[in-house]
């Protein structure tokens, strides 16, 4: 994971700044001013009555400002307004923006009742889109059988399975009736389409092996390419093999290509009698060059597009 | 001392300026050069093409080709190389057509090797509005099966199948990439465009044949 190197910003601390004491234009400290306001007893209402109060006796104190507003305003104030203006509501500029809560207490009691049910809102509306739950979850998509899958290079829907000996290579085989269809501009051989595939039987003593993939309108041939555009009916065949539960490791050369590779297909008809319904994923798809070969070719990218459950049918 | 005044000032500055109007040339000559570089790797050894029409032989270096004949088709299947039989062997064959998901196009041509035997030739067909189809595999017949030989100077007559939704064909082109072995890397290719295009194209799709046989290989005299 991303691990972005953790930075502390200082924003509208309240702590003694390191940038000095800035003088307000009247000879005090703003900070001052921030202090005293938090430590003055008087409420907030009180303390915007006591301005008011005042600006009031300012204004009638002012000779003319009674008689015509707007020509001449008191200007500067002076008597019982050379001190109270100090700085109880300067903006503190040295800190920067703060949240803008209402002084009052009705103006926070209003913020409150008008928030509460924004943020209630808020609440439903991520209960209903699934809450703050894993966002894996979501990516695990089931598709129902009949319906189409989609990713980069073809739409597939997958119909039915079933599973038996196979008549051409001896052993036994997965079959899955499916349209394909690819959503490229160039024909793509049907062997790229291997890896976008996976089986899961729900048992570690079973594996799908290399699918390949028959075309229904004509039962004898196999797929060479896909062609664009072109929905193809195909049966998809897998041939099954015995899978080692214990054993995860990755053969060697010897064990993948020895004598065992030309081998007899293994009996899996007592696994099969076990299971009855197989899983298949549809993974995502990628163009992209592999590992020793230049050629760019079609691979899957490890995501899932789409999870057919099909029941198996035994034959 | 008192350092003596620059005696040409008008020239040094005419020397920078030439500086930098090199320097500017000098760049955009590499910048050039880049642009002419081929980035993919794929494509740097991707077979060499030429490009002509079907009415004319195309030179493609290590082959030339000419294509003969254009035909549609609902359905194709392989004409018998068998001449025992005569015509009930190839109603056989015509009971095993195969019905196309659109349409089948038959390219017939004439294929020359140059200077060396070549054996395979891979055949494809863009239709000219950004779609490219592969050739079937359906037909046994079709050029590039087993067994064809392409003898330097000797020209092999045979077809190629395609089969496509007959909307996508705007101005059709076939690409033959003829070559021997595994390795098609730098081998010779050529589009051929099959001058057919609008009402004419139109025609051609809307009277495709019901059914069309596609012949085997066979040499040709040169």
């Amino acid at each position: 994971m991303f691990v972005r190197p953790f930075t502390v910003r200082r924003r509208g601390t309240r702590g003694p700044s390191s940038r000095g004491c800035r003088m307000s234009p009247n000879g005090s400290n703003p900070r001052e001013a921030v202090f005293r306001s938090a430590f003055n007893p008087l409420s907030g209402r009180e303390r915007a009555r006591g301005a008011v109060r005042r600006l009031l006796g300012a204004v009638r104190a002012a000779p003319g400002a009674v008689s015509s507003f707007g020509r001449s305003f008191p200007s500067p104030p002076l008597g019982p307004l050379s001190f109270p203006f100090v700085a109880h509501h300067l903006p503190d500029l040295d800190d920067g923006p703060d949240l803008p809560l209402p002084r009052t207490v009705r103006g926070r009691v209003l913020l409150a009742a008008a928030g509460a049910p924004v943020i209630a809102l808020l609440l439903v509306a991520l209960w209903l889109t699934g809450g703050l739950d894993d966002a894996k979850a979501v990516q695990f998509k089931t598709a129902e059988p009949g319906k189409a899958v989609q990713n980069k290079l073809l739409k597939a829907t997958l119909h039915e399975a079933s599973v038996g000996a196979d008549p051409d290579l001896g052993g036994y085989r997965l079959e899955v009736r499916a349209e394909l269809e690819s959503l490229a501009d160039e024909p793509v051989p049907a062997s790229q389409l291997n890896t976008l595939f996976k089986v899961d039987f729900g048992r570690k003593d079973l594996k799908a092996e290399t699918m390949r993939v028959r075309l229904v309108r004509l039962p004898d041939t196999e797929l060479g390419d896909l062609q664009p555009k072109m929905p193809e009916e195909v049966v998809l065949v897998w041939t099954l093999a015995e899978g080692d539960p214990a054993d995860d490791k990755i053969k060697t050369a010897e064990e993948t290509f020895g004598e065992d590779f030309l081998a007899e297909p293994d009996d899996v008809s007592a696994q099969l009698a076990e299971v009855d319904k197989a899983e298949i994923t549809v993974t995502g798809a990628k163009f992209e060059p592999g590992f020793t070969d230049p050629a760019k070719r079609w691979w899957t990218d490890d995501k899932t597009a789409g999870v057919y459950t099909l029941p198996l049918e035994k034959g | 001392m008192r350092a003596a005044p620059d005696p040409r000032p008008a020239r040094r500055r005419s020397g920078r300026a030439s500086t930098v109007l090199a320097s500017a040339v000098l760049l955009a000559l590499l910048l050039g050069a880049q642009a002419l570089r081929i980035h993919d790797d794929e494509d740097r050894t991707a077979p060499i093409e030429a490009s002509g029409a079907a009415s004319e032989p195309v030179d493609a270096r290590s082959f030339t080709v000419e294509v003969v004949d254009v035909a549609f088709a609902r359905s194709v299947y392989d004409e018998s190389g068998f001449s025992f039989g005569g015509d009930e062997a190839d109603a056989g064959a015509a009971d095993g057509a195969v019905e196309a998901n659109g349409v089948w196009v038959v390219v017939t041509a004439d294929i020359t090797a140059a200077e060396r035997t070549l054996e395979r030739v891979e055949a494809e067909l863009e239709t000219g509005e950004g779609t490219t189809y592969g050739s079937s595999g359906v037909s046994m017949n079709a050029l590039g099966s087993i067994g064809d030989a392409f003898s330097p100077g000797i020209p092999r007559r045979g077809a190629v199948v395609f089969e496509l939704p007959p909307e996508r064909l705007a101005s059709p082109s076939v690409r033959f990439n003829v070559f021997s072995g595994l390795d098609r890397r730098l081998s010779g290719s050529a589009l051929v465009d099959l001058e057919l295009s609008g009402s004419e194209l139109k025609k051609a799709v809307d009277g495709a044949e019901e059914a069309v046989a596609v012949p085997q290989s066979e040499i040709r005299k040169a």
